[in-house]
């Protein structure tokens, strides 16, 4: 019975990185991509979930919302808009560095993605402080500093509940939190890539990690073009009439 | 990019539209769906479908529960 | 017995290629990974019998005499959370779909083997996790979890529980990550996608609800934690939060769930059908065709569990006539098989008889599901032993029937080893007698109005007293009829009689390589030529794939 180990022998040939029950390198490249968009779809319903809180409690209390939306530091949003842009741009020119075989090139841009991303988190951090500074973390999340916001410094019209105001805050952190939970995570899958890319695994013929890799960034960037004008922008309008 | 300023209840509709082209250059373009095959868009409009099912029925029930008093 | 050539186990098998613990827990091979599944389920399948044993028990009479309300309340929630999410939802799929997608589609292994472990992992870890909450205090709130009583109100581990959840979650979405990829892209040349067998079918719709729903379940428990632990107001109405707002999140995703339970089961008797009455299914396409159907309307209709929870009525409409729309593909289903048995010749092994039972069963769990859809009807019925029963007939009468079809029908190719057919015609009797016994009286509890979710009820209603001890008396007999297979499958496992490679004759995929198979499955990849349940003379039939095939030995 010696035939029987004997059999996956035909394709050992091919390419160093295929896995063994995969038939050749085309059908390797189709999983993985086929993988990760998969994947994607389970990270859409995931904030699905949240987007749609949103919705409900944004048509409830549009006053509310738009007197918190104004709060937020709509500059600082909005740099990191473009950060994030600008770095699915790097990460797609990583992508087509590596498939054309451009080492050096590639690496370059995905350093640049990093440094992209980690410019992302650091405004975001600042965002953050500043809304510890003014108590705006909602409910008891950060003990010792429960949610308390002086009503003269959000402009909150008298009569507005202040709960409502806490539930957009609670909404805000909820889905900038785990998009930024996504940003390191991607962070970290990029600097991996980058550690591979530097000692030479990628070529024209492998670079199925560094596509897959990509896919995840640009994913992460679409969730912040949304959270952008959902929390940041969507107030503005009403602000006016309340007063 | 981020400047804009429509006045009145247009902003939202404006705003949106532009999230909505960005997002779909993205996914065109540095996702390499345009150019990749059919099953991707079918993944793509899988998600976006199940997610309007999740809005769509839900709001089903916020949209209408005023309209019949509940005693 | 120069007559026959003995069938002898080929010698390298996917069992004997390693040995010892490590190769075990480190393995990337779909088929030890699914025997490990195997393991973990039958664990939380015993936990959570015994909590149904114990509940069964408290309602033998009217009064409290086991437990406080309190102690129930956690009893019957823990039963719940275990047998829903640790044994049905897995079930199945991670432990017959972890085995059979591959060796049916003529692949080598899942494509991302390393994700397969370490969602075995992950639901392990989830479970014990779920355990720990369990030993340390438990949980109170039904397997439901409804809000504003689990965020604000209940004593017990809801943290932690929906912690293991969350987690077990993820386990869920990677194996159905994992099969739609291998159904895509690792078919065997031949093998078109209306050859696949129906066993893939049901998969792949499984799949699909499990990546699209499941994420919703994990993002809602998220919250719930969230408002437990900070208040944060999203589910409370003092702070103008909106409870009925779990509710559509937990239903997204547990309606699908009960198909994500059901459907894989009906991928196990669409096969077993068909082979056992020797006969390609009866409209093969519409059954295929039913259970992406099902994955598509099954989520349209969550909804009909919150007809009384202040929904709007109108909304209570729209869900009540997609649920009546969604009991469609289930009755093609139904129909399909019937019409397979006609003059069909069928053997009543083992695995067919669960078949059987299955098809009676759900239709009465799935028709019983029409009079709840109804919203005038369910008025009556929510909240009574009659959705326990209902949904009793379709999780157990249809889920663990299929569940122990499949396990004794692919049992030769799993271990290697044949059960012994009179012990499994003698259980699988004893199962469905059990079965009805404990819950059919639940119809007519429920009916006369009887709630769930009780450990007491007046003493002065003798009926109802008559049909608790019924349905406790059936569920003794049940826990007898499973305890049975678990010894005999384990015996069998040393001192079965050795299984050919093909036992029952069939033409699937799965029975043209050895049994147990080799860690790769096939000695080649096979080239398929010829549709799904195609029951020709077995002269005429191509060996698919090498082996060398057996005399057939009569049994
Ligand atoms: C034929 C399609 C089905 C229909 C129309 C249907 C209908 C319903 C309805 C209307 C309810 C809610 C009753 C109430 O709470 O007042 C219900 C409850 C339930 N059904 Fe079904 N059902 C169907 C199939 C299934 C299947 C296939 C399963 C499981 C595999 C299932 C499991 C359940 C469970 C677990 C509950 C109770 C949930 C709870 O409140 O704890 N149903 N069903
Ligand atoms: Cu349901």
């Amino acid at each position: 019975m010696a035939e029987d180990l004997a059999t996956t022998q035909e394709h050992a040939a091919t390419h160093s990185a295929l896995q063994h029950h995969f038939e050749n390198m085309e059908q390797q490249r189709e999983a993985g991509t086929l993988g990760m968009w998969v994947f994607l779809v389970t990270e859409i319903m995931f904030f699905g979930g949240m987007f749609l809180a949103y919705t409900l409690y944004r048509s409830k209390y549009p006053e509310a919302f738009a007197v918190a939306s104004n709060h937020l530091d709509i500059k600082l949003g909005g740099i990191n808009t473009a950060v994030l842009i600008v770095s699915s741009f790097t990460m797609a020119m990583a992508v087509f560095s590596t498939q054309v075989g451009k080492k050096r090139n590639s690496i370059i841009f995905l350093l640049m993605t990093m440094a992209l991303g980690l410019t992302f988190l650091g405004i975001k951090a600042i965002e953050y402080h500043d809304k510890y500074r003014d108590s705006l973390i909602p409910g008891t999340l950060i003990p010792g500093r429960p949610f308390n916001p002086s009503p003269h410094e959000l402009h909150l019209p008298p009569g507005m509940p202040i709960g409502n105001v806490e539930l957009f805050y609670w909404i805000y952190f909820a889905m900038t939190g785990m998009h930024a939970l996504h940003m390191i995570i991607g962070v970290g899958i990029l600097s991996v890539i980058t550690i591979l890319a530097v000692r030479g695994r990628f070529s024209p013929e492998y670079h199925a990690p560094v596509e897959i890799s990509g896919l995840y960034w640009h994913f992460v960037d679409i969730v912040w073009i949304f959270l952008f004008p959902l929390l940041y922008l969507l107030g503005r309008h009403l602000a006016g009439h309340l007063g | 990019m981020a400047f804009y300023n429509f006045p009145g209840p247009l902003n939202a509709v404006v705003a949106l539209t532009i999230a909505v082209i960005k997002a779909t250059l993205v996914i065109l373009y540095f996702m390499h769906v345009r150019y990749s095959p059919r099953l991707i868009a079918l993944v793509i409009g899988a998600a976006l479908f199940w997610m309007a099912i999740l809005f769509a029925l839900t709001i089903s029930d916020y949209s209408t529960r005023a309209w019949l008093p509940v005693s | 017995m120069e007559e026959f050539e003995v069938p002898r186990p080929p010698r390298t098998n996917y069992l004997n290629a390693e040995y010892g613990v490590k190769s075990w827990l480190l393995t990337k091979d779909h088929k030890r990974i699914a025997l490990l599944y195997l393991g973990g389920i039958s664990f939380f399948f015993f936990i959570g019998s015994l909590y149904a044993m114990a509940i069964r028990l408290e309602l033998l009479t009217p009064q409290a005499d086991l437990t406080q309300s309190s102690t129930y309340n956690k009893m019957f929630t823990q039963h719940g959370i275990i047998m829903v999410f640790f044994f049905l939802i897995p079930s199945i799929p991670a432990t017959l779909g972890n085995f059979l997608v591959p060796m049916m589609i003529g692949a080598k292994d899942l494509a991302f083997p390393r994700i397969n472990l370490l969602s075995w992992y992950i639901y392990m870890l989830g479970g014990i996790l779920t355990i720990y909450a369990l030993l340390a205090g438990g949980v109170d709130t039904g397997w439901t979890f409804y809000t504003p009583y689990s965020t604000t109100f209940s004593n017990s581990y809801v943290i932690a529980t929906g912690l293991g959840i969350f987690i077990a979650g993820f386990s869920s979405i990677l194996t159905g990550l994992n099969f739609i990829v291998t159904i895509h892209t690792m078919r065997a040349p031949g093998m078109t996608w209306f050859r696949l067998p129906l066993f893939i079918w049901a998969h792949y719709a499984t799949s699909l609800i499990m990546i699209l729903g499941t994420p919703v379940i994990a993002i809602t428990i998220l919250l719930v934690a969230f408002e437990r632990l900070a208040h944060i107001g999203i589910f409370d109405p003092a702070a103008g939060g909106d409870p009925v707002l779990f509710q559509h999140l937990f239903w997204f995703y547990s309606h699908p769930a009960v198909y994500i339970m059901v459907l894989p089961a009906m991928g196990v008797v669409s096969e077993l059908i068909a082979n056992f009455s020797r006969k390609n299914i009866f409209g093969y396409k519409f059954v295929a065709f039913s259970s992406l159907a099902i994955a598509v309307f099954g989520f349209l209709v969550w909804g009909h569990h919150m007809f009384v929870a202040s929904q709007s009525i109108y909304a209570g409409m729209i869900f009540s006539i997609l649920s009546f729309a969604v009991a469609i593909p289930s009755a093609v289903k139904v129909f399909n098989w019937t019409a397979t048995l006609h003059k069909g010749s069928i053997s009543y092994d083992t695995p067919m008889l669960y078949g059987l039972g299955f098809i009676g069963l759900f239709t009465i769990g799935g028709l019983t599901g029409m009079f709840l859809a109804s919203l005038a009807t369910d008025v009556h019925l929510s909240d009574t032993y009659f959705i326990v029963a209902h949904f009793h007939y379709i999780m157990v009468g249809g889920t663990l029937l299929a569940y122990l079809g499949g396990l004794h029908y692919w049992w030769p190719k799993i271990s290697g080893r044949m059960y012994p057919e009179g012990w499994g015609r003698f259980s699988a009797l004893i199962v469905f007698v059990g079965f009805n016994l404990t819950f059919s009286p639940q119809f007519v509890l429920g009916y006369m109005g009887m709630p769930r979710r009780y450990h007491t009820y007046p003493a002065d209603l003798v009926s109802w007293q008559v049909l608790h001890v019924l349905s406790t008396a059936g569920a003794s007999i049940l826990g007898v009829g499973l305890l049975i297979p678990l010894i005999y499958l384990i015996w069998s496992m040393r001192y079965g009689r050795i299984a050919e490679a093909n036992p029952w004759h069939l033409p699937g995929l799965e029975w043209q390589t050895a049994s147990p198979p080799p860690t790769q499955n096939f000695y080649e990849t096979p080239i398929v030529t010829s549709e799904a349940y195609e029951f020709a003379p077995p002269e005429a039939k191509e060996v698919v794939g090498r082996f060398e095939r057996q005399r057939p030995v009569k049994i």
